[in-house]
């Protein structure tokens, strides 16, 4: 950046600064606000030029905003936004011993006081000050949130904290800016009642009867526990101390709908909208489909409505949209770890060949395209990739001529199991270099592995390790016999637990603050989980990330008997 | 239910430190205030840290050997940071950005490292993208590694936090032919931190 420009802008945006003090009135900025343009655009363009600029860190202009922070560091719109510290929904966060105080419309534009913001009764006049409720600043208007960010000036007076950038907007900008903070987060969303919070969990046609029983079962336990007030939250609210408040004044009943699609996936975004107009809920919780999650996951992201962890195999693979929380990538995450794994065994030049078998069904598509994809950020040169349809007899001759074709060579096989014969005869085969096959399309099968092909053969296993989830799922278990839910299949419910688990601590961090992208926001300051979790060792959350699960291990068959499977690799391998 | 001594004294402690907790809630009230009115200030400590022997990757996913890396002939200004950290990351890694430029402008040869926190999200795709962000020049680089191998090097330099969420905003300096560290606790501007550089490094 260069530190002219720097230091012109700024002398620029002094000035503007000055001149707005000087015209107490406040006209530039309130006209601009009450006026049919703000910062010379519509209104709905000034709120999508404006939610640009607090997200992106890009100016109308398409030019990075430019700040100083600590001072004296000059820091592009490029590197960090508003939303970076206060989230997209504007309600802040807690890193460490820093603070980031809300700046949504709702919050903004009222006092900010120590203790709740709802009016206390009795008003605790006998108390000493340190007990009372007390104003820390008055409320923003307009013109005094300009100021803020223009100059780091409080309403009080005082110097906002040196980490809050100090930013040079000039006019025209300004007013977006303070036009989108004023609709940011403004007032609660939808599904929320005084008493009420309104889920619903999106269940496609065709998941098979017991797998539908098993989510919805242990999910209505799940909700039914939350709804007994086994800590009498409603009363707290009444009696507790006046601090408290705030937090238990935020209980609500949970109501959970079930929303079942019908028919071609092409007619599900209107069954969907249909459902949302019908039933306004705050969030999608959990589901399960025995085919795509797309068709959901753009309903979601065009209505800015968070979903968690859907139960299904075709999560959708992309670092931009932001509503769904997966609990991994699926296949494709398989298909990452077989080349990740694959290149850190030393296969790199061009003379060893890579072959990648696949068919052509969504999991075996998915995991080819997630180690060609990988592959090739990894520097490597296209696999080999073979399809292998119906017409294919995967025999001895098809054996031998790709031996012959490819000597040497380290397989990809993302065949089913009904292909396990070929595999083996593949993997033990004198030309085969390394073959890697996927424990979730080959089931029990694995384990039927000819002794001379074990030290050749890898598979990917997403998931924990059968002898390290025992403990948990025995917890699941006690769980559900407890709640008097049948054990239906051990593998959805102890996920359908997770959710619930997740759903209670994502809540719980919203306090009172029902926003849906606070929510999400909110779960993604959670600390990573490894005890509530059966199926995998561990999920992590950050900001924006939207697969929980990083890892997937590749393992191999030990010479036990039986034999077991046994991790070659990390949890995550980079 | 007959109350021994013993559990009398537990007792009592509860009771006093429920009134502690209720204390608390205030106090946690008057850091928020006071957070708004004052910036934190910086602290600092010379201390000894014993670099583990772990091959961690850069950015480029090249091996990059820890104790190597950390023993360079030029000086080191090392942080913990991660990609999708709020706050305290943002500001750490743009006053390294700041600082590399202004001490690339005094042809000062210095070496900076960024460790991430978050290993088994922050990749090396993730880290090549954050540093190109901040307009990174050649000599800073950003490591990740194995879980095991991130929660040691933490544990070292006596920066473990079990939740990322957690961590402080701490820089590390050292110069060449010593072996202690400058350890800073705080965020700092670029003339702070070139100042605390220099008082170790002088011209």
């Amino acid at each position: 950046m260069n530190l002219n420009d720097l230091l012109q802008r700024l002398q620029l945006v002094l000035l503007y600064s000055l001149l707005l003090v000087c015209a107490l009135t406040g006209t530039a900025i309130a006209n601009a606000a009450t006026s049919p343009t703000i910062g010379g655009m519509l209104p709905e363009e000034a709120l999508s030029a404006g939610e640009r600029m607090y997200r992106e860190g890009i100016l109308p202009s398409g030019k990075p905003m430019l700040a100083f922070v600590q001072g004296d560091i000059p820091v592009k719109g490029s590197m960090f936004s508003c939303e970076s510290c206060h989230l997209r929904s504007g309600l802040g966060s807690a890193e460490g011993t820093r603070i980031v105080f809300p700046v949504n419309a709702a919050k903004l534009y009222i006092p900010l006081r120590h203790g709740a913001d709802i009016p206390i009764t009795p008003t605790r006049d006998n108390l000493s000050a340190a007990f009372k409720p007390g104003e820390i600043r008055p409320a923003y208007s307009d013109e005094s949130l300009a100021q803020a960010i223009w100059s780091g000036q409080s309403p009080t007076g005082e110097m906002l904290d040196e980490t809050m950038p100090r930013y040079m907007l000039d006019e025209a900008e300004m007013a977006i800016m303070v036009y989108y903070l004023k609709h940011l987060s403004a007032t609660f969303s939808p599904g929320v009642t005084d008493s009420e919070i309104h889920l619903a969990t999106v269940i496609t046609e065709g998941v098979p009867e017991a797998k539908r029983e098993a989510v919805l079962k242990t999910l209505t336990a799940y909700l039914k526990v939350k709804n007994s007030q086994n800590r009498p939250q409603t009363k707290r609210a009444k009696r507790g101390p006046w601090y408290r408040q705030q937090r238990f004044t935020s209980y609500r009943h949970l109501i959970l709908s079930v929303w079942e699609l019908t028919g071609p996936a092409e007619t599900w975004q209107q069954q969907l909208e249909d459902f949302y107009a019908a039933d306004p809920v705050f969030a999608l919780i959990g589901g399960l489909s025995s085919g795509k999650w797309e068709p959901i996951h753009n309903f979601c992201e065009a209505n800015r409505l968070p979903n968690i962890f859907p139960l299904t195999e075709q999560p959708v693979v992309n670092d931009q949209d932001w509503y769904t929380l997966y609990f991994s990538k699926g296949p494709f995450q398989e298909g990452e770890a077989a080349a990740k794994f694959l290149r850190g065994t030393g296969i790199k030049s061009t003379a060893e060949k890579v072959v990648q078998l696949y068919q052509d069904n969504p999991a075996s598509k998915r995991l080819a395209a997630g180690f060609s994809e990988t592959w090739k950020n990894l520097g490597q040169p296209e696999p080999i990739n073979l399809l292998i349809n119906a017409d294919v007899p995967l025999d001895k001759a098809y054996l031998q001529t790709l031996t012959d074709r490819y000597p040497g060579a380290s397989y990809l096989v993302w065949l089913d199991a009904s292909n396990f014969g070929f595999i083996n005869q593949l993997a033990a085969a004198e030309q085969t270099g390394k073959l890697i096959a996927s424990v979730p399309l080959l089931g029990e099968q694995v384990y039927r592995l000819a002794e001379s092909a074990r030290s050749k053969a890898y598979f990917t296993h997403p998931e924990r390790l059968s002898e390290n989830r025992k403990l948990r799922e025995t917890v699941v278990k006690k769980w559900l016999q407890v709640h008097k839910v049948p054990i239906i299949d051990m593998d959805i419910q102890s996920k359908v637990y997770f959710i619930g688990w997740m759903l209670s601590g994502g809540l719980k961090m919203l306090s009172n603050e029902y926003y849906q992208d606070y929510f999400l926001d909110s779960l993604d300051m959670m600390n990573d989980e490894y005890f509530s979790i059966t199926n995998y060792p561990r999920v992590s959350f950050g900001q924006g990330q939207r697969y929980a699960v990083k890892g997937c291990y590749i393992v191999q068959l030990d010479q036990s008997i039986p034999p077991k499977l046994v991790p070659k690799s990390n949890w995550v391998i980079q | 239910m007959r109350i021994s001594t013993s559990n009398g004294l537990i007792f009592c402690a509860i009771f006093v430190s429920l009134l502690l907790t209720g204390c608390a809630g205030h106090d946690m009230h008057a850091m928020h205030k006071q957070m708004l009115q004052t910036p934190t200030a910086t602290t600092g400590s010379i201390r000894m840290f014993h670099t583990p022997d772990v091959t961690l990757i850069n950015q480029e996913r090249m091996p990059v050997k820890l104790t190597e890396v950390l023993s360079d002939e030029r000086p080191v200004l090392l942080q913990f940071v991660y990609a999708t950290c709020t706050t305290i990351c943002p500001v750490l890694s743009a006053g390294f950005s700041s600082l590399q430029e202004k001490l690339s402008e005094e042809a000062v040869e210095t070496r900076f490292i960024s460790i991430t926190i978050d290993p088994e999200h922050d990749n090396p795709e993730i880290l090549k993208r954050y540093l190109a962000k901040y307009d990174a020049q050649p000599g800073w680089d950003f490591l990740t590694g194995s879980k095991k191998d991130i929660d040691q090097v933490m544990r070292a330099f006596d920066s473990y936090v079990s939740n990322k969420m957690s961590h402080k905003p701490l820089t590390f300096i050292k110069v060449p032919g010593e072996s202690k560290w400058l350890r800073l606790n705080g965020l700092m501007g670029t003339q702070e931190l070139y100042n605390e550089f220099r008082r170790i490094h002088p011209k």
